[in-house]
């Protein structure tokens, strides 16, 4: 890391740090930083220069040994304080039994308020999905990565659970206790019956496909009326527009539960289409007129390979690539 | 043993079985907080940009370990130290963002801070130390102590501009010592 210059004045370079420069010189500042590109990797190295200072300083000033007298002192008369939950919590020790269990997925437990009820919060593991039953009966099934928090035993006039990620829920009917599944700004509110959700982070929507039954979409905020599901109904929800669309439910969306994709006289387009959000993998055809070929068909949810066989058999056609994307040719 | 679930979490499992002596008494307590709280301030402080409020997640990791000390052992103390701290952190953060402006909230996601180098830290205190007194007492009241150009130079009975000066032949010695302090750093 070599010294790129010396433009810029260490006094001057202080000031701006230190929060101590006028509104002129920061000013003057913020456009030499824009604008040339030299000022801005040697202010690169001051500012480097200057964290490291202060990062120095604490380490060497800090009062160790009284803020090891205040901890004994708290340690001795303090009950745990959680500020992220506000709730007083226990930390359950986990057993390396629980390690048989870790390539599906954990469960960690927290005791709430001395009671006979439990937090807990279930993460799938990256290759399976994970089954859960709930105290009422009820049983979802998480996705790979997914994760849900729920109280449990369910308590109170409502089923709550949160949950971040894709999840397949089937719901216990109880018409007296609606369960809940908190999404953030949104809530699906249900009496009894079959859905999926999808809310995965980084992604642009959130999507909610009803099999049986009755669902109801509530958003927190504002002062819209609820969306209500039925059977073959869904829900996409846009993150960045705000939108909520209603759209026909495809049971291919929910292929990784029911172990099944079927394609009913479906254009290549929408298969590939369908394979590609599946399997993740980019299917692409060189010749336009592959896409409008139909096909018909059920297939088992783990056979990808199989399914692009049978295609590319159907259809007098070959393929080659990888993982990542297969390009799909005719047969001269 | 430390096992990575996904982005978010990450947990590490103690060993089962029988305590074995590397139970946490006092003496074992009073070790790690020894070796590990400045630098841990050191990084909270990366998170959080506040001095106080990094000691406080410090030490409620610290109240923690201290209080778990009867039930199993941890394998990997340091690492287990730290992912606590960054959690903490990182659950501050989200906190702040859902009640107060992103400004305040802190640095997360894709710039989360980097562990210090403890060594390269240290380094950097030998270079500080080689100060002449005055500066680094400027120095060190400034970055340390929080106080105000004014207020240092109304303390110590000097001009604001000398103040200015010795806050800019500190950051300057600070900048040019770092080069070497890195290579004698690669070469050890």
């Amino acid at each position: 890391m070599m010294n790129t210059g010396n433009m810029i004045d260490e006094i001057r370079a202080a000031r701006i740090l230190a929060g101590e420069a006028s509104d002129a010189e920061l000013k003057e500042h913020k456009q030499l930083l824009e604008s040339d590109l030299g000022y801005r990797e040697e202010w690169n190295e001051w500012l480097n220069a200057w964290q490291l200072g202060d990062d120095a300083v604490l380490q060497m000033n800090i009062d160790t040994d009284g803020a090891l007298a205040e901890l004994l002192e708290k340690a001795k008369t303090r009950t745990v304080d959680v500020s992220v939950r506000k709730i007083r919590v226990r930390v359950m020790r986990l057993a390396a039994a629980v390690a048989a269990v870790l390539t599906i997925g954990i469960g960690m437990r927290y005791l709430i308020d001395n009671s006979k009820s439990e937090y807990l919060n279930y993460i799938a593991g990256d290759r399976l999905p994970m089954e859960i039953s709930l105290s009422d009966g009820s049983k979802v099934t998480l996705n790979r990565g997914a994760s849900l928090e729920v109280v449990q035993p369910f308590r109170g006039k409502e089923r709550r659970v949160s949950l971040s990620g894709e999840a397949w829920f089937e719901v216990a009917p109880d018409s007296k206790h609606p369960f809940i599944v908190g999404l953030g700004e949104f809530e699906v509110r249900v009496v009894g019956t079959q859905f999926n959700v999808r809310n995965v982070e980084g992604t642009e929507t959130f999507n909610v496909e009803v099999l049986e039954g009755i669902v109801d979409l509530v958003r927190l905020t504002g002062t819209d009326s609820p969306l209500r599901l039925k059977a073959g109904d869904g829900a996409v929800f846009y993150h960045r527009t705000k939108t909520l669309d209603r759209v026909r439910f495809s049971m291919n969306n929910i292929a990784w539960k029911s172990g099944r994709i079927s394609f009913d006289d479906s254009p290549l387009l929408d298969v590939f289409a369908t394979l590609e959000r599946v399997y993740g993998t980019r299917l692409v055809a060189n010749d336009a007129s592959i896409l409008q070929e139909r096909l018909v068909g059920t297939f088992a949810y783990d056979d990808f390979d199989h399914i692009i066989d049978v295609v590319c058999r159907t259809f007098n056609l070959r393929y080659e690539g990888d993982s990542a994307m297969i390009m799909v040719y005719r047969n001269n | 043993m430390v096992i990575s679930l996904n982005s978010n979490y990450t947990m590490t499992l103690s060993a089962c079985g029988t305590k074995s002596d590397s139970v946490i008494n006092e003496t074992v307590f009073e070790m790690l907080f020894r070796t590990h709280y400045a630098s841990l301030v050191v990084y909270a402080r990366r998170f959080l940009n506040d001095t106080d409020a990094a000691r406080d997640v410090v030490q409620s990791v610290f109240i923690r370990v201290w209080e778990r000390r009867d039930e199993t052992p941890i394998v990997n103390i340091k690492g287990y130290l730290v992912q606590s701290v960054r959690n903490r952190c990182i659950s501050l953060i989200k906190d702040r963002k859902r009640t107060g402006t992103i400004e305040e909230a802190g640095r997360l996601k894709d710039e989360e801070p980097e562990l210090p180098d403890n060594e390269l830290i240290e380094k950097v205190q030998e270079v500080i130390a080689m100060l002449p007194p005055q500066c680094q007492r400027v120095f060190v009241m400034n970055r340390f102590d929080g106080m105000k150009y004014k207020e240092i130079a109304d303390n110590l009975g000097i001009s604001v501009k000398t103040v200015e000066v010795h806050m800019g032949k500190a950051l300057k010695f600070i900048r040019e010592k770092l080069p070497t302090a890195i290579y004698s750093l690669q070469r050890s």
